[in-house]
């Protein structure tokens, strides 16, 4: 690296910390960090936040496929599910209850999953994309409801607190203190490293790549691209991703069923969350995720027509604002920006 | 020595003999363009070299090895590049980007996951210089979607040019494009093939951009080549005339 961009990226670093959004993302990570212990938060916030995390995750591997690659899955609950399974089996079967374990098993069974399954769609792409996701997904299901003596059938699997490196938290400090001083960090840091790591692959050359596929895949290969491999290379990325999230709601809800996290309407939700976050920009679908848990978990408080709300909440998205929740940043960035050129010229 | 031969390739759908035992050869650094009548089988033929449909008989030698059914990709990134009729350019992207991805892919970077791409780094200085030699200002804020038309053709062609192609077939580089702007897009090109030995093949409907551009011209008719030969022979030709030029 050159002089010249090195003080660039250090003046580039400075702008961005000292800008109002710089400074509000510092807050939020600070606030983030520090949730358990702010006076006021029980554990009801803390799994609440934790449970945005884990689809903020979800949503951002999601992403990698819609927003990056031009690809509208209905089938990620394969991988969601799959990873969350895996680690409830392996652990039953194998008698193991190690953190350390269980994660790689469960992000290795949804990257397997999304290998075997990207394999077979990629030469494919939208509804018929859309469709053939959904029915290997939906075959990922019947299999787990059908062979219940292997898999609970639609009891599920329960998921016991982990040990992490060897240590019982839960017997230590009960669940309170695990929740919260434990399992919460071990989300939140899963969260960073997926933000961190995927950001890097969305701006290197395979990124480029991704996009390119995207926006014209007949160009893509006359570019010299084989598209069908790097569609398979962007599923295999965001499903285990997506699985990385799938292992969080294992550890999180200490239950899963079919019917949470195998069933297509995970799917559809998954597809949702990054749609209202807006699939055009990187941190769109966790803006996405945090809204959608939180109008849920008002809505099913208010009334018990709560699909209705959903319902509502999409369309209006869809209909005012396809850009989603980011879309609406923009603009207004945009406005700041002229209303602030506005007074400076005066 | 020929950098691509074509022993009697031909197409068919169906009935229907799109491109009819055609033999072809062209050698590197020579520039020829291919006219004919809606339907002759320009494109079929240009999708056969590029490797978009598969031929139904007869062979296609490319850098002295055989095509056969290799795919589109590979066969671009092996110096066999094509830029579209329709510009196919990447409408999210910025002109820079679009022409990065395909010096990106040029160098094979594809699968690097972890080098964040440098705003200053090389491939995007290449590719900004490259925009700037045929008169596309590097915007790093305006997206391919909003540039005008012939930017997009121009950016299109830009796209081929920055894989070093060893054979280079424009499908129509000026068409939708201005009048007065035809011979501009022309100029840089051939500024382009004077710098380096790529060989072009272009399809082209004006007949004044052919005499005044091509080396060589090959005039083809129902699938088939019906003359080969300088401007002056291939223009002046009887069945040229009647069936490509419209003249009685």
């Amino acid at each position: 690296m050159s002089q010249d961009t090195r003080t660039g990226l250090v003046s580039e670093i400075k702008g961005s910390v000292t800008s109002s959004w710089g400074i509000g993302a510092a807050l939020l990570a600070i606030g983030a960090f520090a949730l358990p212990y702010l006076p006021g938060t029980s554990q009801f916030e803390v799994f609440l936040v934790a449970q945005i995390l884990t689809f903020a995750i979800a949503g951002l591997a999601y992403n990698v496929l819609l927003g990056y690659t031009g690809l509208l899955s209905f089938g990620h609950a394969a991988f969601f599910g799959g990873s969350a399974y895996a680690i409830g089996l392996f652990a039953q079967y194998a008698g193991v209850s190690e953190l350390l374990v269980l994660l790689p098993v469960g992000v290795l069974a949804a990257g397997t999953v999304a290998a075997i399954v990207g394999y077979v769609s990629v030469r494919h792409t939208k509804v018929y994309y859309a469709l053939l996701m959904l029915a290997l997904a939906q075959l990922l299901y019947v299999l787990t409801v059908k062979l219940y003596t292997v898999t609970g059938g639609t009891d599920g699997v329960p998921i016991t607190a982990p040990t992490i490196a060897g240590v019982d938290y839960l017997a230590m400090w009960g669940y309170g203190g695990y929740l919260q001083g434990v399992l919460y960090y071990v989300i939140l840091l899963a969260f960073v490293v997926t933000a961190v790591l995927l950001w890097t692959f969305m701006h290197s050359p395979f990124g480029l790549t991704l996009k390119t596929i995207r926006d014209s895949p007949e160009r893509a290969r006359a570019i010299g691209i084989p598209v069908y491999q790097y569609r398979w290379y962007a599923s295999i990325v965001s499903g285990a991703f997506t699985g990385l999230a799938g292992a969080m709601y294992a550890f999180l809800n200490g239950h899963v069923t079919p019917g949470t996290v195998l069933h297509w309407s995970r799917s559809g939700e998954l597809a949702f969350m990054t749609v209202l976050g807006g699939t055009g920009s990187f941190l769109g679908p966790v803006a996405g995720a945090g809204a959608f848990i939180l109008i849920r978990s008002q809505a099913q408080q208010l009334t018990e027509y709560w699909h209705f709300v959903m319902g509502l909440v999409l369309f209006l998205v869809i209909v005012f604002e396809p850009e989603g929740i980011a879309g609406i940043v923009s603009r207004i960035r945009r406005r700041v920006r002229r209303w602030r050129k506005d007074r400076g010229d005066r | 020595m020929a950098v691509l031969q074509t022993r009697e390739l031909t197409k068919t759908f169906g009935e229907l003999t799109a491109v009819d035992s055609v033999d072809f050869a062209i050698d590197s650094g020579e520039i020829v363009g291919i006219i004919g009548p809606n339907g002759a089988g320009k494109t079929t033929l240009v999708n056969l070299l590029t490797g978009v449909f598969e031929s139904t008989s007869g062979e296609i030698v490319f850098d002295g090895r055989t095509l056969g059914d290799s795919p589109v990709y590979s066969r671009a990134q092996s110096g066999l590049v094509r830029s579209f009729q329709i510009p196919q350019i990447c409408d999210d992207l910025t002109p820079v980007e679009n022409v990065r991805s395909a010096i990106l892919t040029r160098e094979g970077y594809n699968k690097s996951l972890f080098t964040v791409l440098d705003w200053e780094d090389d491939t995007r200085l290449e590719a900004s210089d490259l925009l700037e030699e045929f008169g596309i200002v590097d915007q790093q804020e305006t997206r391919a979607k909003a540039i005008p038309h012939g930017d997009k053709k121009i950016l299109d062609v830009c796209m081929s040019i920055a894989m070093r192609p060893k054979l280079l077939v424009l499908d129509e580089p000026t068409s939708g494009v201005a009048t007065e702007n035809k011979y501009t897009i022309m100029e840089r090109l051939r500024s382009y093939f004077e710098t380096s030995e790529v060989a072009v093949l272009f399809i082209e409907h004006d007949m004044e951009l052919i005499a005044e551009y091509a080396e060589r011209v090959v005039a083809m008719d129902r699938g088939r080549k019906i003359i080969d030969g300088t401007p002056e022979e291939v223009l002046e030709d009887e069945t040229v005339k009647r069936r490509i030029r419209g003249e009685e």
